[in-house]
């Protein structure tokens, strides 16, 4: 094995380096879902400083493929149904209240750098559900920054990659893949305006959760129905 | 000062840091938007920076402190457009958490939200212990809405918003923390004809938000705001 602490690498080097090998070895299932990732462990497999070994799955935990258990430690990925049902029922409130407030902020340029994002997903040639998840991402990681809401958009940093990387590690056919990267065109219609739709609803929609379904993990209301349709955020006075 | 013998082990060491710091804020020695300066705490504790660093890492979590990005630690202080924010996503979980636990309520549940509310409505306790209660009170109702990653997101939300409020409170002029309007709110909890529950939650926090009875609510929606906000529309 290559002794990188031997060589002169800057610290970005070795952090992109370790970051593609332990990707590598998620995606290779050399590391399973569900598998302690012990820094130390890993630091003196891969022959690099524990620091360097922390920054690189601190990094892969933003991407999702890594999970970080307070007082227990990190571990691959892995959600059970029951888990992704959980964080798609409040990504329905949540994101719904992103895109409101989006469509609030709307500027050309908002509008210009989602509207590339669309038109890369549905132009998007490779197979690779990791490419595929990772502009998914993105679009949504954009609608949400655009919300300007600090909290919100950190709160859906803090539980939503998981489900993504999930996705992708678990593996989906290849019309499944499709679907979900064609179908942000209409949330981008509802943040432009050209869609009535309200954001919550289109969220349903978005994520394939029928309200029958919703209801048994969400709160049992229709999510729509009885909420009020302002965005939350303009609406408290406190 | 009391000088720490070096052989106590690091977890007391860390816990004296913790509680000293504690008293220290909250008897507003450090002020809210106080830096919390690593090096020059470790000087006058007479300790080294690792068990500070960690006492300040656990009053991070329970929102005394916070972290500005490359700027260091500093006792919780937030704008009011931060507490806009922090309370739009408290509003919006904190409503799916009360009609997860409506769905769920068992007379168990019920009765503990009781006792809890009995409790605030009966206790003359610190500023500070009544926060503490005020937030066991809503955490039981995350609890209770069995959705675990809800109660993730809501914690460190909640314990820094119950910390700026605590904040503001606490000094030379202790200010009451007021416990008197959750008897209203676990009445929605336990009332599912209750449709508004965003309604009522935004009610509840501006309760908790005043600090003096006859304090103006902030308000906060701008002209702008107004004008650019999407015309209610009637749901498909």
């Amino acid at each position: 094995m290559l002794d990188l602490n031997l060589l002169d690498v800057s610290s970005s080097v070795l952090n992109a380096y370790l970051i593609e090998k332990l990707r590598d070895a998620i995606i290779r299932r050399k590391l399973q879902p569900g598998d302690r990732l012990n820094e130390t462990t890993l630091a003196t497999r891969y022959n690099v400083s524990r620091v360097a070994m922390r920054a690189a799955l601190m990094q892969l935990q933003l991407q999702g493929l890594v999970m970080n258990y307070p007082r227990r430690g990190m571990f691959v990925t892995s959600l059970s149904e029951a888990d992704v049902e959980k964080i798609n029922s409040l990504r329905v409130p949540l994101e719904g209240e992103a895109i409101r407030l989006c469509r609030t902020n709307l500027t050309k340029a908002i509008a210009k750098h989602l509207g590339s994002l669309v038109s890369q997903m549905e132009t998007l040639d490779s197979k690779s559900q990791f490419e595929a998840a990772e502009l998914d991402l993105q679009f949504h990681r954009a609608v949400w920054r655009y919300s300007g809401n600090t909290y919100l958009s950190r709160a859906l940093n803090s539980f939503v990659p998981i489900v993504f990387a999930h996705r992708s590690l678990d593996g989906i056919n290849d019309e499944t893949l499709r679907w979900t990267l064609n179908h942000h065109r209409q949330l981008l219609d509802v943040i432009e305006g050209r869609s009535s739709e309200a954001p919550e609803q289109a969220m349903l929609h978005h994520l394939k959760i029928g309200y029958e379904k919703h209801g048994r993990v969400a709160s049992s209301r229709i999510a729509i129905g009885d909420r009020d349709l302002h965005a939350v955020s303009q609406s408290i006075a406190v | 000062m009391t000088r720490i013998s070096p052989a106590t082990p690091p977890s007391t060491l860390r816990a004296h840091v913790v509680q000293r710091l504690r008293e220290d804020i909250l008897s507003g020695r450090y002020k809210a938007g106080d830096r919390l300066n690593e090096s020059s705490i470790a000087r006058e504790f007479q300790m080294s920076r690792i068990p500070v660093r960690e006492a300040l890492f656990e009053l991070r979590e329970i929102g005394l402190v916070m972290s500005r990005e490359r700027r260091g630690m500093f006792v919780t202080s937030l704008s009011e457009d931060e507490v806009r924010q922090i309370n739009a996503v408290r509003v919006i979980l904190e409503a799916e958490a009360l009609r997860l636990a409506r769905d769920r309520m068992t007379p168990k549940i019920a009765s503990t939200l009781n006792d809890l509310v009995d409790r605030m409505e009966h206790t003359s306790c610190s500023v500070a212990d009544a926060a503490a209660l005020d937030l066991e009170f809503h955490r039981a109702i995350w609890a209770a809405a069995g959705n675990d990653y809800l109660t993730s997101i809501l914690d460190p939300l909640a314990a820094v918003a119950f910390a700026h409020n605590l904040l503001e409170r606490v000094g030379p002029t202790e200010k009451e923390w007021r416990l008197n309007h959750h008897r209203a709110l676990l009445d929605v909890v336990l009332d599912p004809k209750v449709k508004d529950v965003e309604g009522a939650l935004k009610k509840h926090l501006r309760a908790s938000y005043l600090k003096e009875p006859g304090d103006q609510v902030v308000t906060t929606v701008s002209a702008k705001a107004v004008s650019g906000r999407p015309k209610k529309r009637a749901t498909k």
